[in-house]
């Protein structure tokens, strides 16, 4: 009997030795800085990624998505715009990654920006929105700007 | 009366013990000595502590303790000795790229900073191996300063460029589609799930997206993820990183897709999951041989209270 304690304390002992290091590393957890509102219902938009962008100078990371024709007009090396193009770039704060050093992730939820096109008899018309998340003042950038800035970009090469 | 001393049971119960613990001993699996090729070639002071907390399993100049020379310890030494230079030897440091070089180090400082690495069971009676956070520092600082962020040049510029060019629309045949060598797919669709979440790597200058099949997707909804649900996969793209001089930094060319498929009965073995890797547009499947997925369990093992999982995932 004795030696069954003695023998139990010895294996708690070695199992406390061997468990207790391990750091909180968000087990389990979602990204919660990084959410997106659930008003937008972003995921039911059913929208593909085209690319994603870094910026060091202000500490962000974006990825852009877009409707199958947007998608095809950024894969495409013309650069004809057409109706029914929907962009959407989401930008989020950078954070470092708790898991990995040497990673960054996103952190706070930055803004949602949105510019869709509309054929207009020969013309094509250009809608830019945009849905920030809270505390945030955005750069100062035109519409007009921005409208150009993501019509500009080429899709990421997925074979 | 008392009986003789060796008509006592205990004494006798002993001394079968030590009879058997003998005949032990006579048992001894041999120690394959190996020259050592080429040495980890690091800083002395890195150098001094990685030989202290990890040579004993991960190179060929293991330093046995006097009670690790008693079997049934000698047998489980060596067993782990196996193990871990297969896994990494620093006696064949040198015959990696410098590319792998880096990113081993970063793998090890992870595996040291998240406790994976050394194993807790080996330094319960090895205190040596235990590094104290000024020598994680150390080591830390050195790693760090492989950090190299600078505006792409060029060769990746224009390997980029080319590849976009190339790139066709040409779906893969069904029956061509590359696997693994334990049969774990490529699946080419996608390109049509939903993100799970984005990195920025610095240590490796690539970016990537990490998608989600719907089941995944579904489970961060409902914020079940620890475990993730059977027939869950994830795909992992990864791009160089083409930076500019105002630091606004856009994908370069496609670089791998990484597969993890949860199916706890298909890949028991590896911790329920599917490991693959595709490299390059020629999509060529990573694995040497149908051990392949050890080294990714491994590099994971850092998260096995998250399932094996790194990615923090985003609701969107």
């Amino acid at each position: 009997m004795q030696f069954k304690m003695q023998y139990s304390a010895f294996i708690l002992l070695l199992l406390s030795a061997m468990g207790c290091q391990q750091q909180n590393n968000h087990a389990g957890e979602l990204n919660k800085a990084a959410g997106l509102p659930e008003q937008l219902h972003f995921n039911q938009l059913g929208l593909k990624v085209i690319t994603s962008m870094i910026s060091k100078k202000e500490a962000t990371m974006s990825t852009l998505y877009g409707n199958d024709l947007a998608l095809k007009y950024a894969k495409s090396k013309e650069d004809s715009t057409v109706g029914g193009m929907v962009f959407a770039l989401v930008t989020w704060k950078q954070q470092d990654d708790e898991r990995w050093f040497g990673a960054k992730i996103p952190g706070q939820f930055q803004s949602v920006e949105t510019v869709t096109t509309r054929a207009d008899g020969n013309a094509i018309q250009t809608t830019y929105k945009i849905d920030k998340g809270e505390k945030l003042n955005i750069n100062s950038m035109t519409e007009k700007d921005r409208i150009k800035y993501i019509l500009a970009q080429k899709a990421s090469v997925m074979p | 009366m008392k009986k003789p001393l060796y008509k006592r049971r205990t004494i006798r119960v002993l001394a079968i013990l030590l009879l058997c613990f003998g005949i032990l001993q006579l048992f001894r699996p041999e120690l394959k000595k190996q020259p050592v090729t080429a040495d980890f070639n690091g800083p002395e002071n890195v150098k001094a502590i990685l030989k202290t907390a990890c040579y004993d399993c991960h190179s060929n100049e293991p330093d046995l303790k006097w009670f690790d020379h008693l079997q049934p310890a000698y047998s489980i030494a060596l067993a782990d000795i196996e193990e871990g230079k297969a896994g990494l030897n620093f006696s064949e440091w040198g015959n990696m790229a410098p590319g792998d070089q880096k990113a081993r180090l970063f793998e090890i400082l992870n595996q040291i900073t998240t406790g994976s690495m050394p194993l807790k069971s080996y330094q319960v009676l090895h205190r040596s191996a235990n590094l104290d956070p000024a020598e994680i520092v150390i080591v830390k600082n050195y790693v760090a300063g492989m950090i190299k962020d600078h505006p792409a040049d060029t060769a990746l510029i224009n390997t980029a460029n080319k590849q976009f060019n190339n790139w066709n629309e040409q779906h893969l045949k069904a029956e061509k589609l590359p696997e693994t060598l334990t049969g774990v797919p490529y699946q080419p669709g996608y390109k049509n799930w939903q993100v799970v979440s984005t990195t920025d790597r610095i240590d490796n200058n690539t970016m990537r997206v990490i998608f989600g099949n719907p089941v995944a997707i579904k489970a961060i909804a409902e914020h079940q993820i620890n475990p993730w649900p059977e027939g869950t996969i994830f795909a992992k793209v990864a791009w160089d990183k083409l930076q500019d001089a105002d630091g606004n930094v856009k994908t370069g060319a496609f670089k791998q897709v990484e597969y993890m498929i949860k199916d706890s009965k298909k890949y028991k073995d590896t911790k329920g999951w599917g490991w693959a890797r595709f490299k390059t547009m020629k999509l060529l499947p990573y694995g040497k041989n149908i051990g392949y997925a050890t080294e990714c369990v491994n590099c994971h093992r850092p998260m096995s209270n998250n399932d094996f999982v790194f990615t923090l995932p985003v609701k969107h």
